[in-house]
């Protein structure tokens, strides 16, 4: 037994903030806003139980729902073990804007939810969205990328279906065109929240350094792995990986619930 | 190792360890952490170069090891080579130098301070500490600069020599992306130099360089950089690296009594600035007691790394005692120590204070949350009330109204019994009475008359 000792066990573990981004819009409603609110409950025991084998990092979980405004559903980031999902409904118009807007002012240490960056992972953001912003998202969105946190973190959007402007949300994941999803059906949505969520959540929690400009990133990890556990799940065929990416255009069913 | 037990005048110390991760136990990969520590005639030099982890950088572990190489043997040359009158009286830092100006938005529009974000005010103050600095020492900036580009220039020349005779394969190629070899062998530098007469310093990338007074009053020495940002960080392998480096000088005869230069594997681990202090004073205390520093470290790191971010572990420094009483720093690191037990003890009460309050206002949000859903059920469970009633009165209004019909069935069923019994009655009078007026008709002879009134009654 050596003299040395560091109190790291006493010590709060670092924060990964998993961010939802939740269109609820009116065309999410029925069966769309259903299965993503049992996807995502079905979902936290794993983010929990990754958590708690995590001796260095702590997940918490925000989640923003945007429609004609937004609104987090709790007014901080709770430890997974402690976030209850609260049904969404989903009516009204497709802020997005407005929900980039807040989510930058919560990217702040002195005036958000992140706490200083050597007790903090990068974070996690996942936008789920089934249509078109009907306000200025793109400006908005520049804003948001002059913020370190939103850089630094590791973003993937999931595409309710066809009628997803696609490009929106490729700009939101860095241009990575790779990193949006498009789901087709109820029973994709639910595994690929699933999936996406505890990957990234897995990579995330890894404090791997990498240079600035490096061309792979913590978000193209992530995306090698969800892309080798879609191909090993043969009933998920009918999700597209990839903005440009439309073989299964037209398959929407959102009716089988 | 050389250790302390009294008054000494002579002795100090240069150390260093590398230790592999956690993770890269687990995942097979070498160390690419580097380190380096040097103390001959009057020149004390650490190193310490962090291969970067991402796959980009798979010969990452080399880049560090040449990097550091190469920075000794240049800053040993540099120590012996340029007149400590360059540096003598003088005191200088600067940061990285900045690549944007952050008071001129996407649109080409100019912001005032006050409209930038976080992010965006770390940046620009950032570039107002180096535009201030740029002006003043240019002579010695003119020198350091020369050094690091002399650092840099060898470093491409070695790695592409290391490339030459250990060529990629196509896999290796094809995890390049067509970029430089550079980015194969990323790493960071972290580097420390000491003469008799002046102390310089130089970073570019994560990782933290502390020192302290005789005091234990520790400082960075070299400025920060906030682009290098949680996990993204400056690199050697970066396109244009040398503005990157920021670095520090002294020849004011103010000399550190231990410096202390560390990867993002320890800095990252320890996670606050105040367990990386307490954690230095701990090697300090070693040194004291004059146990082996480097064995110490080789045998805690693991755990660190383990219950830490898993990161290579590296570290590199010196410590000098020599004008240092010796009882009086025990005393010092003694009461550094206590004090900061409290603090941690504090910030752990508050801490646990704090989660408490946050889970006080959660249960808040949801109490809130429910009470509004119990009065929406209460509201629901009143109106439903309010139908039950209302169905309960229809229905004993429908019974009322079953129950008269009922009783005025059995009314007009005995009537009609006692109308048919008095009807039976009255045919069987009527029979008897007919059957005399017959029988008087007989007599009086008016038969088919008296027939035809008795057919009629019997129909």
């Amino acid at each position: 037994m050596g003299k040395l000792n560091a109190p790291v066990d006493k010590l709060p573990r670092k924060n990964l903030t998993v961010f939802f981004l939740i269109d609820t819009s009116g065309s999410m409603a029925g069966g769309k806003i259903s299965s993503l609110n049992v996807a995502i409950r079905d979902t936290l025991p794993m983010l929990e139980q990754i958590s708690s084998e995590n001796t260095d990092t702590e997940i918490k979980i925000a989640a923003l729902q945007f429609a004609s405004g937004c609104d987090w559903m709790y007014p901080r980031p709770l430890p997974v073990e402690d976030f209850e999902w609260n049904d969404l409904e989903a009516t009204g118009l497709t802020s997005l804007g407005a929900a980039y807007q807040e989510l930058q002012k919560k990217l702040s240490q002195t005036s958000g939810f992140m706490q200083e960056a050597n007790a903090s992972c990068a974070p996690v953001m996942i936008l789920f969205s089934d249509g078109v912003p009907t306000d200025d998202a793109k400006h908005d969105l520049d804003h948001l990328k002059e913020n370190n946190w939103y850089k630094a973190a590791i973003k993937i959007a999931v595409a309710i279906g066809d009628d997803t402007n696609k490009d929106v949300l490729k700009e939101f994941a860095n241009n990575n065109g790779e990193a949006v999803l498009t789901v087709h059906n109820i029973n994709d949505l639910k595994k690929m929240i699933y999936l996406v969520s505890v990957t990234a959540s897995q990579v995330a929690s890894k404090g791997v350094s990498i240079g600035l400009d490096a061309p792979e990133s913590r978000q193209e990890e992530v995306m090698q792995d969800i892309k080798k556990a879609i191909k090993k799940d043969s009933s998920l065929t009918k999700v597209d990986v990839g903005a440009d990416v439309e073989d299964n255009k037209g398959s929407d069913d959102w009716t089988n619930w | 190792m050389i250790g302390l037990t009294g008054n000494n005048s002579s002795v100090r110390t240069v150390f260093n360890k590398s230790v592999r991760g956690a993770s890269h136990i687990a995942s097979e990969k070498p160390c690419q952490d580097y380190s380096i520590s040097y103390d001959e005639c009057g020149i004390t030099i650490a190193v310490v170069c962090d291969g970067h982890g991402g796959n980009t950088y798979f010969r990452s572990d080399i880049g560090a090891k040449i990097a550091a190489e190469i920075t000794l043997d240049q800053l040993r040359g540099f120590a012996q080579s340029i007149p400590s009158e360059m540096f003598l009286n003088k005191d200088f830092s600067i940061t990285a130098k900045p690549k944007r100006n952050p008071f001129i938005d996407s649109d080409g529009k100019r912001v005032r301070f006050e409209d930038l974000n976080e992010t965006q005010q770390r940046y620009a103050l950032q570039t107002k500490a180096y535009i201030k600095s740029e002006e003043l020492c240019k002579e010695q900036q003119v020198c350091i600069e020369e050094l690091l580009n002399n650092i840099y220039t060898e470093w491409c020349h070695q790695i592409r020599t290391h490339e030459k005779a250990h060529p990629f394969n196509k896999r290796e190629k094809e995890v390049l992306h067509g970029l430089g070899i550079e980015k194969a062998y990323g790493c960071t530098l972290l580097a420390f130099l000491k003469t008799k007469d002046y102390w310089l310093s130089f970073h570019i990338g994560d990782g933290t360089i502390l020192s302290c007074d005789k005091q234990l009053s520790w400082e960075k020495i070299v400025p920060e950089d906030c682009t290098c940002f949680l996990n993204y960080t400056t690199s050697l392998c970066d396109n244009n690296p040398l503005p990157e480096f920021r670095y520090a000088f002294n020849g004011k005869g103010s000399f550190p009594i231990a410096v202390m230069l560390c990867s993002d594997g320890v800095d990252g681990s320890l996670r606050t600035i105040e367990n990386l202090q307490d954690f230095y004073e701990q090697i300090i205390g070693l040194f004291l007691d004059g146990d082996n520093i480097e064995n110490e470290l080789g045998s805690y790191f693991p755990t660190l790394s383990e219950t830490g971010n898993k990161d290579d572990i590296s570290i590199a420094g010196y410590i000098d005692l020599e004008s240092m009483e010796l009882g009086s720093l025990r005393r010092i690191i003694e009461l550094k120590r206590k004090n900061r037990e409290v603090q941690n003890e504090y910030r752990s009460r508050k801490s646990e204070i704090s989660s408490i309050s946050d889970k006080i206002d959660n249960l808040k949000i949801k109490y809130d949350r429910l009470k509004d859903l119990r009065f929406d059920k209460q509201t629901e469970l009143e109106e439903l009330k309010q139908g039950v009633e209302r169905k309960e009165q229809e229905l004993a209004d429908i019974n009322k109204s079953v129950s008269s019909i009922k009783d005025e069935i059995e009314n007009l069923r005995m009537i009609l019994n006692e109308k048919n019994k008095e009807l039976e009655d009255w045919k069987f009078t009527i029979k008897n009475e007919m059957a005399e007026t017959e029988a008087e008709l007989k007599n009086t002879n008016n038969t088919d008359e008296a027939t035809s009134s008795f057919d009629y009654i019997e129909c």
